[in-house]
């Protein structure tokens, strides 16, 4: 077992009792309705052979079954709603739990940008959490009220019939154990087909809605839907056949169960002629039968879920990042001297790439003040900058920080990401700051009406779903981040796209003030952005 | 097409697309509840025969075969009536992405910002995907949960009066109670809808925008909050689900109850405690077990109907969204009458303004083109740069003034003798996730000389050559090997392959650099002195000797509303 799986079932004995009351409260429910069923047909047989001669009938006790009969369709209803209130409770506890630990399992690991990005990896990763959420309620749930159902429709027939049992228990096996078993093999394999086909479904829709001028102006348009259409359906037809199989499996589970029905009701028989069994126990015995048939039916699907939660897990543990997990090597020294960076000898290839950004490099970046990076686009202005960030390692050399720690190295990346949060927590990302701070730091980046125009202020909900700033808009936000985190040393990488040039030379006159007394290394296309007295670093010279 | 006036009207009308297999599966459901009726005779006739009547009269094996293939017929059209309902499914779901790329094809762009592409997307995919359930079960089950309990009453009034009138007494309390309860949890949860959407998908959203957190150094603490709001979300949930699961009670009761008081109806009245409710003649054993074994079918119907009620819910949000598409669909103009477009040589615009119509974004212009003019579109952000573009291209029509190709007014508006002639780059260069070539040749046929000798041209066709596959190099959302300023110039690769007569451009050198900028600048020039003829929007003050011409785009009289909402960027952003 795994790391996680460890994970998931002590997450889950931490909420045992809420746990296994829902267990509790499920069986009671089962027992219930199957009691229900059963005491109701011997009453009524029973009665009905009574009823034949009027001193029996005069003689027979009725309140007993009667209260029986009313307190069995209570605890059925009032049992059912309890194990509905406390097994979700229970899911959404372990829920909670589960989340948090997955975040901070996959947050502490260094993605590369797009990774998890990707739809089809991240797709993937809501799925399995879906599939880890789900175990307890669609698989330990329904399986231990399964196997209570069998041992205790077992053991009533023990009582009643013992002849029956070499009848029924293979018949049992069939539909708990063998259905089971073949329906996750059509489960298991059939998801993850689909989800590669789904996957292509979405780039091709996802092509098709951003790629809308140049398919109408190339009368493409009718094809790429089409092609989308064909991919749509192939996947259906695909989600259906798998669909088909697993019904399949459980009408062959419906078989094994009518057998069990057929074989106990002509043993009943049998035995009653034989004068083994009351007449009034016969219809007893196939409600009984019938009511277990009914919920041993919904045991087939039970394994697959198990299967899909350990596996989804399992995944978990073993995903890994793209990047390799490079120890850290770059090198904080004292900045005694005040900030700087020096750069000795690196070299640096991608590893999917046979030429090297950067070979036998050094420069040295002596703060306080500005330096810019220029340079034609694949000349290395972007990897250098994630290279002095960390988010790459050197192939060799050494990279000097004079720093305090990493944390006083504070980077904007090329792509801000915006929470679906308020304003306030995706400027404050956790971190104490007060309004006026925040309001401070928008003024800076020219956000500050922008901001106070919103809906709620600074607690209007940005992000997907929620108002969207602009491109521009998000750059600026993410200098404002910076600002408040105030780190010694100050990366930027490309902070001025999408913003309008006269705009962006505003910002960036009022930032070289505000951080005169830091280490400022940006990359940038635009050379307007480049004030006096600021250093540039070209790389094309190299 | 009708207008909807709801989203039921329209799940409703999807329905029909598969009209047959739903005839097939309430055909198929009326053999499972005609063979629950006959089980419960046959067993009725069985125990009566055997123990209550004088003459014992046992079945034989004929009568437990009749008895096997019952059961047997009863599964096998529950597997047909599911195996139906998948291919129904099938053919809904189809027919509602038809539906909704039809008006994404009838809007076009306009179908942005209202929505955005991603937004669309999911809809397209995720959300119609996942309505197998309740377009393959739910909506046969929606006549069946009226056909099968009618038929339960009607076999039952054979031995009883009392009886059905159990059943139809319980039967309307039902949705009466689940209509009740179902207003309840709807309130609740209406209460806290947008708790409940922010809440439920945090753990997605956090994934998504890691490396802002990463960054920040705040991973824990964030995994900290995520737990909290977990724990906000459970309890709003929970309280929703409270109420929700009551009205799944409520069957549970009424589905119990009816058992309970069936038998202890019947048991008292063999007992002879009182002697009314069934016909002249009294009870026999057979009646007893006939109604104990109709009894807790009566109800099933509706346990499985509600059992999928939350497919029901997922429906509706689907074809609310589908319901938003159309009624945006409606209100714009759509369709266009084809004409011939002569070959482009000169190209005008008299007191153009475009826009919506009575709402232009930028006041008239004019300005005259010949082959190998280079004009330059000046204007801040938000001025209308890009709507002006789409207008010349015909992706939206006129809102005001005319534009004159080869000196007669000409309406652009959707010809695709006009989009033969245009080339269009935008700043987000679109590239299509397939493979260079095919996003090259969209659909035409060229040579792969004529494709390279176009990348050539674009000074890109080393790099696709070192591409793994070169020419089949497939684009991907990863973004892989390609930078901003490499699928620039794919894109306009493309250009110098089709040739447009007029080329378009919106802000294409935005995210170059500045020597990326020159050259792609220097590959333009090329494409003039070809006898193209070029329109860009730009901002970069170094590009301006370029052009021959220049027109600036000053705000409308009456400028538009700012619109409300959130769909200012959303544009951008979202793609």
């Amino acid at each position: 077992m795994t790391g996680l799986q460890q994970h998931y079932f002590h997450l889950l004995s931490q909420q045992r009792k809420m746990a296994l009351l829902g267990i509790f409260l499920a069986v009671l429910t089962a027992f219930s309705g199957i009691a229900l069923l059963a005491v109701s047909g011997w009453f009524i047989s029973a009665a009905a052979l009574a009823g034949l001669s009027s001193l029996a009938a005069l003689e027979f006790n009725f309140f007993t079954p009667g209260a029986m009969v009313r307190g069995f369709s209570i605890s059925r209803t009032l049992g059912r709603y309890g194990e509905r209130v406390t097994s979700h409770e229970a899911t959404f506890r372990i829920i909670s739990h589960l989340r948090a630990d997955l975040f901070r399992f996959i947050a502490r690991r260094q993605w590369s940008e797009t990774q998890l990005n990707r739809h089809e990896s991240a797709s993937r990763l809501l799925q399995d959490i879906q599939y880890i959420e789900s175990i307890y309620l669609s698989a330990l749930l329904p399986a231990a009220v399964s196997l209570a159902v069998v041992l205790g429709y077992l053991l009533t027939l023990t009582l009643v019939l013992p002849a029956l049992l070499p009848w029924a228990v293979p018949l049992l096996l069939l539909a708990v154990v063998v259905m089971p078993w073949l329906y996750t093999r059509q489960v298991v394999k059939a998801q993850d087909n689909l989800h590669q086909q789904r996957t292509a479904q979405w780039q091709s829709s996802s092509s098709l809605l951003s790629n809308m001028r140049t398919l109408t102006l190339h009368d493409r348009l009718q094809h790429s839907g089409d092609t989308l259409t064909a991919v749509a359906q192939q996947a259906d037809r695909q989600e259906v056949r798998a669909v088909d199989r697993q019904q399949g499996i459980i009408l062959l589970a419906q078989a094994s169960l009518i057998a069990l029905m057929v074989v106990v009701f002509w043993q009943g028989f049998v035995a009653y002629q034989a004068g083994a069994l009351a007449g009034a126990n016969l219809f007893m015995l196939l409600l009984l039968t019938m009511g277990t048939a009914e919920v041993l039916i919904n045991a087939s699907p039970v394994l697959a879920a198990y299967r899909l939660g350990m596996q989804a897990l399992q995944r978990l543990d073993a995903m890994q990042p793209e990047t390799e997990e490079a120890v850290e090597q770059r090198q904080f020294t004292a900045a005694d001297g005040g900030v700087q960076v020096q750069l000795n000898d690196i070299s640096y290839r991608y590893p999917s790439q046979p030429a090297a950004v950067f070979s036998g490099f050094s420069h040295r970046f002596a703060g306080p003040g500005w330096h810019w990076i220029c340079g034609a686009s694949g000349r290395g202005k972007s990897t250098l900058i994630a290279l002095l960030a960390g988010q790459l390692q050197v192939n060799s050399g050494r990279i000097e920080l004079a720093l305090a720690g990493p944390g006083q190295a504070g980077l904007m990346p090329q792509r801000i990401d915006i929470l679906r949060a308020s304003l306030r927590d995706n400027l404050c990302l956790n971190h104490a700051h007060s309004d006026d701070e925040l309001m401070a730091a928008l003024r800076l980046v020219e956000l500050e009406s922008w901001a106070q125009k919103l809906p709620q202020g600074l607690d209007t909900w940005l992000g997907d779903g929620e108002w969207q700033p602009s491109g521009g808009e998000s750059k600026r936000l993410g200098l404002a981040r910076l600002i408040l985190q105030n780190p010694q040393l100050i990366l930027l990488d490309e902070p001025a796209a999408g913003m309008d040039v006269l705009l962006a030379q505003r910002i960036f006159a009022r930032l070289a003030e505000h951080w005169q007394d830091k280490l400022v290394i940006a990359n940038t296309h635009d050379r307007g952005l480049i004030l006096a007295g600021q250093q540039v670093l070209k790389l094309d010279q190299l | 097409m009708p207008e909807f006036s709801n989203a039921a009207a329209l799940l409703k009308h999807a329905g029909r697309y598969a009209r047959g297999e739903n005839l097939l599966s309430t055909l198929l459901g009326l053999v499972q509840v005609a063979m629950t009726i006959s089980l419960a005779w046959l067993v009725a006739t069985f125990l009566d025969g055997a123990v209550y009547q004088q003459v014992q009269t046992l079945p034989d094996t004929a009568d437990w075969l009749t008895l096997a293939a019952v059961f047997l017929i009863r599964a096998a059209a529950a597997y047909g009536q599911s195996r139906i309902g998948n291919r129904a499914s099938i053919k809904i779901r189809n027919a509602l992405r038809g539906f909704a790329l039809q008006r994404c094809f009838g809007l076009n762009i306009r179908l942005f910002p209202q929505f955005n592409p991603a937004e669309v997307s999911n809809l397209l995919t995720t959300e119609i995907d996942k309505q197998r359930g309740y377009f393959a079960d739910f909506m046969p089950q929606k006549n069946l949960a009226v056909l099968m309990p009618l038929a339960i009453i009607i076999a039952s009034a054979f031995v009883s009066w009392l009886v059905p009138l159990i059943f139809l007494f319980t039967a309307p309390l039902v949705p009466l109670f689940m209509v009740l309860v179902g207003f309840k949890a709807a309130d609740a949860s209406r209460a806290n809808l947008q708790q409940l959407t922010r809440l439920g998908d945090l753990l997605a959203d956090r994934l998504k925008n890691l490396q802002a957190l990463q960054l920040a150094g705040s991973v824990e603490q964030e995994g900290d909050r995520l737990f909290e709001q977990s724990e906000n979300y459970r309890r709003s949930t929970m309280s929703v689900l409270r109420l929700s699961f009551l009205s799944g009670t409520v069957l549970e009761f009424f589905s119990a109850i009816s058992v309970a008081i069936v038998a202890v109806y019947l048991g008292l009245f063999f007992l002879e405690k009182y002697d009314f409710g069934s016909y002249a003649a009294g009870y026999a054993m057979f009646d007893g077990v006939f109604l104990l074994m109709l009894a807790p079918e009566f109800y099933q119907p509706l346990r499985k109907m509600g059992a999928l009620y939350h497919d029901r819910s997922d429906a509706v949000s689907v074809a609310e969204h589908l319901l938003q598409l159309d009624q945006c669909y409606r209100r714009q103009q759509t369709a266009a009458e084809q004409h011939d477009i002569a070959p482009l040589q000169t190209l005008a615009a008299s007191a153009l303004q475009s826009g919506e119509a009575g709402q232009p974004v930028h006041a008239a212009l004019s300005f005259s083109l010949q082959a190998g003019d280079r004009l330059l579109l000046n204007g801040p952000s938000g001025s209308g740069k890009t709507t002006l573009l789409d207008t010349l291209a015909g992706l939206r029509p006129v809102a005001q003034g005319g534009v004159l190709l080869n000196g007669q007014v000409t309406d652009v508006f959707r010809q695709q003798g006009w989009f033969r002639q245009i080339g269009y780059l935008s700043q987000k260069p679109e590239l299509l996730f397939a493979s260079i070539r095919d996003n090259l040749t969209l659909g035409q046929t060229f040579s792969d000389d004529e494709l390279l000798a176009a990348l050539a041209e674009a000074q890109i066709a080393e790099l696709v050559q070192s591409l793994p596959g070169g020419l089949d190099y497939v684009i991907s959302d990863s973004g892989g090997y390609l930078s901003g300023g490499q699928a620039q110039r794919i894109a306009l690769a493309r250009v110098f392959l089709h040739k447009p007569a007029l080329l378009l451009l919106d802000e294409p050198t935005a995210n170059l650099d500045q020597d990326t900028a020159a050259a792609f600048m220097e590959r333009l020039a090329h494409y003039t002195r070809q006898g193209g003829m070029l329109i860009m929007a730009s901002h970069r003050p170094g590009e301006q000797s370029f052009f021959s011409s220049e027109v600036s785009l000053a705000a409308a009289e009456h400028p538009p509303e700012h619109s409300a909402g959130h769909s200012a960027g959303q544009q951008e952003a979202g793609v």
